[in-house]
């Protein structure tokens, strides 16, 4: 992570012979920005405190080989289960140390293969279960106290394969688990990886007819799709539609591309008695005879994500094969006819990790419908001005600070259109970048006549002498278009002002998705030094938009 | 005796299993004559040795016990040096 280039180190640290992990993540981690790295087998807390630098450590022990107590926990000598946990906090404190310099995955620990006490294994002080759970919930509270370390599910790695473990492979190599369970966790890790770098994916658009539920509506009408009741179909298609209300919970947004009237459809969503999914929990719609890959761009671009954020899911494989053809960004699974799959094929995705949940992700499908409403006003008023004035705009800005720090990581790494720099940067990065006095980070929140937006944006500048920087202004594109973005430029200027600054520069770094910037920064009314270079005269200062209330709060 | 058409099937899904996790440039090409011992193969010490084990694994399901890892280190030569001969020095251990 203190390599702040685009080299990235992966380090691999184990108390058992980890080459399979690394062969298989070398093999889904084919971007050349990733360098895997294993340290020398057995050493793992030598390793997390050496001195070489890494942006990620994977951290997977065996409870008996790093806490020295469990071992005799093992042999099933008397221990007290209190020494243990000191153990366990000892490790913590190494992996916390640790993940000042860089984040870290650690595996949650797995029991080994042993009988332990057999049906007392579970009882409170005495069993190797029991003891197991301990640690592991120890080893959790404990490393929560870093928002850059991430204990991992083992288990789920093990699911499904007949034989996790292997004593022979053990024996013979020091491997513990047969390849499946290698294989598992490097394509969670694989995905945990792109969940740091914002490449999650943040939208699944649905088909209705047997997707969402069984039969076709057009022909059954609502009272005949099968869905909930006394039925093992219609149970099948309801425990789906709950999987996708747990991913909505967690800031996953939905919406539909059906082939269908839409009156007759939005009737089956509105009134079906055991329908889980209501017309609230959709940020869009395309319910209609057309194209879906047409109608699917047409919906990303309606709620401002790229095609890379999406997930098509449909029951008919020409659909898919369509969508897949036209949009090759969009990630379009194979699905199985039988709705008894369905929860286990959307879990099998794992491709929508997060690793903050903030209280915006909470309410993002609100958020887009509160969007929606403005939009429609727009186009009821009679100018720009008019709707300006009527969404009647609060903007707050306060220094970034423990208490928002997760959210403004969050942004810094998943924005993309407005986004000065598009430097993605950790808690601990942005925590460092402060350090300085020189620098200034402000946090901001926008609220209008249709509800709490929450914290949207983010700027940083850093005053040099006389002259100062506009470093970030990274601004959801939920706000766009409504002074919100000329509002961040006053308090910019305003800031760097207060600090002695007589010229504030800007530069504009373009990414493949940054464009939007560039269009905020000519259209500001700023001095264009060259086509990349904004300047403006803090003495003069910047006004702050008409239509907009300004709330700057202090620490 | 198991057949050579079950050892075979054996050895190359190990294979396939294996060559998930190796380089493209490392990997076990799935014919008779391709080398898994000595310098024309692509396999280093560990990935031979947990090809061996798997392949073993997989055959003790079959209710066939051989320690294919303790003959080949035990032997001064080893009993086999491409993918088709281990097939068939399997079909005759298993005998």
């Amino acid at each position: 992570m203190t390599n702040m280039t685009d080299e990235k180190i992966i380090a691999l640290i184990s108390d058992f012979n980890i080459a399979p992990l690394s062969g298989f993540l070398k093999n889904k981690l084919t971007h050349p920005e990733f360098i895997l790295e294993t340290e020398p087998y057995g050493q793992v807390y030598q390793s997390l405190v050496r001195s070489t630098e890494s942006w990620l450590d994977i951290v997977w022990t065996s409870p008996e080989r790093v806490l020295p107590g469990f071992q005799k926990a093992c042999q099933l000598e008397e221990v007290a289960h209190e020494d243990i946990l000191a153990d366990v906090d000892y490790f913590a404190q190494s992996l916390i140390s640790a993940s000042e310099k860089r984040y870290i995955f650690v595996a949650a620990w797995h029991l080994p293969a042993n009988m332990g006490y057999g049906m007392l294994d579970w009882k409170n002080g005495l069993g190797l279960s029991n003891l197991l759970a301990k640690c592991n919930i120890r080893l959790a509270e404990k490393v929560s106290e870093s928002n850059n370390i991430f204990m991992l599910s083992t288990n789920i790695w093990m699911e499904g394969l007949k034989n996790p473990l292997s004593s022979k492979m053990w024996y013979a190599a020091k491997i513990p688990y047969n390849s499946g369970v290698f294989e598992n966790a490097a394509r969670h890790i694989g995905q945990y990886i792109d969940a740091i770098k914002g490449k999650s994916r943040r939208l699944i658009v649905l088909d209705l007819d047997n997707t969402l539920w069984g039969g076709v509506v057009g022909e059954n009408g609502w009272q005949g799709v099968r869905l909930g009741g006394h039925d093992h179909v219609g149970e099948g298609f309801r425990d789906f539609q709950l999987a996708l209300k747990s991913l909505s919970n967690r800031g996953v947004q939905l919406a539909i591309s059906s082939k269908n009237d839409e009156a007759v459809a939005m009737q089956a969503i509105d009134n079906h008695p055991e329908m889980i999914l209501k017309r609230e929990d959709f940020v869009g719609w395309r319910i209609n005879w057309n194209d879906k890959a047409g109608n699917i761009a047409d919906l990303a671009d309606e709620i401002n994500l790229g095609l890379e954020s999406l997930v098509f899911i449909d029951d008919n494989p020409a659909e898919r094969s369509r969508v897949s053809d036209a949009l090759p960004d969009v990630l379009v699974p194979d699905w199985p006819e039988d709705p008894s799959m369905f929860v286990e094929t959307l879990n099998s995705l794992c491709c929508f990790e997060n690793t903050t949940i903030t209280k915006e992700d909470r309410v993002r499908t609100s958020l887009y419908i509160s969007e929606r409403n403005r939009k429609d006003i727009k186009y009821s008023v009679k100018n720009n001005d008019d709707w300006l004035r009527r969404l009647n705009t609060r903007v707050t800005a306060r220094p970034v600070n423990s208490n928002n720090i997760s959210r403004v990581t969050q942004l810094f790494n998943k924005t993309n259109q407005l986004n000065l720099s598009t430097r993605r940067l950790s808690e601990k990065e942005i925590i460092t970048w402060l350090a300085n006095k020189a620098r200034y980070m402000m946090a901001i929140s926008v609220t209008d006549q249709f509800g709490d937006m929450g914290l949207v944006g983010v700027i940083g500048v850093e005053a040099l002498g006389r002259k100062g920087r506009l470093v970030d202004f990274v601004l959801s594109c939920r706000v766009m278009g409504r002074q919100v973005e000329e509002t961040l430029l006053h308090l910019a200027v305003s800031e760097l002002a207060s600090r002695g600054v007589d010229i504030m520069e800007i530069v504009y770094e373009a990414t493949e998705r940054n464009g939007p910037t560039l269009q905020v920064l000519k259209n500001a009314s700023l001095e264009e030094v060259n086509p990349r270079v904004f300047r403006v005269n803090c003495e003069i200062g910047y006004e702050k938009p008409e239509f907009v209330e300004l709330n700057v709060l202090g620490e | 005796m198991t057949s050579k058409e079950e050892i075979t099937d054996i050895i190359y899904r190990c294979a396939e299993e294996l060559n998930r996790q190796l380089p493209n440039e490392g990997k076990l090409i799935l014919e008779e004559s391709s080398a898994v011992v000595g310098e024309n193969s692509p396999l280093d010490s560990l990935g031979l040795v947990m090809l061996m084990v798997s392949i073993e694994e997989h055959i003790t399901r079959l209710g066939v016990s051989i320690s294919i890892l303790d003959i080949f280190t035990g032997s001064d030569k080893p009993p086999f040096l491409t993918l088709g001969e281990m097939s068939e020095w399997l079909v005759d251990q298993s005998g």
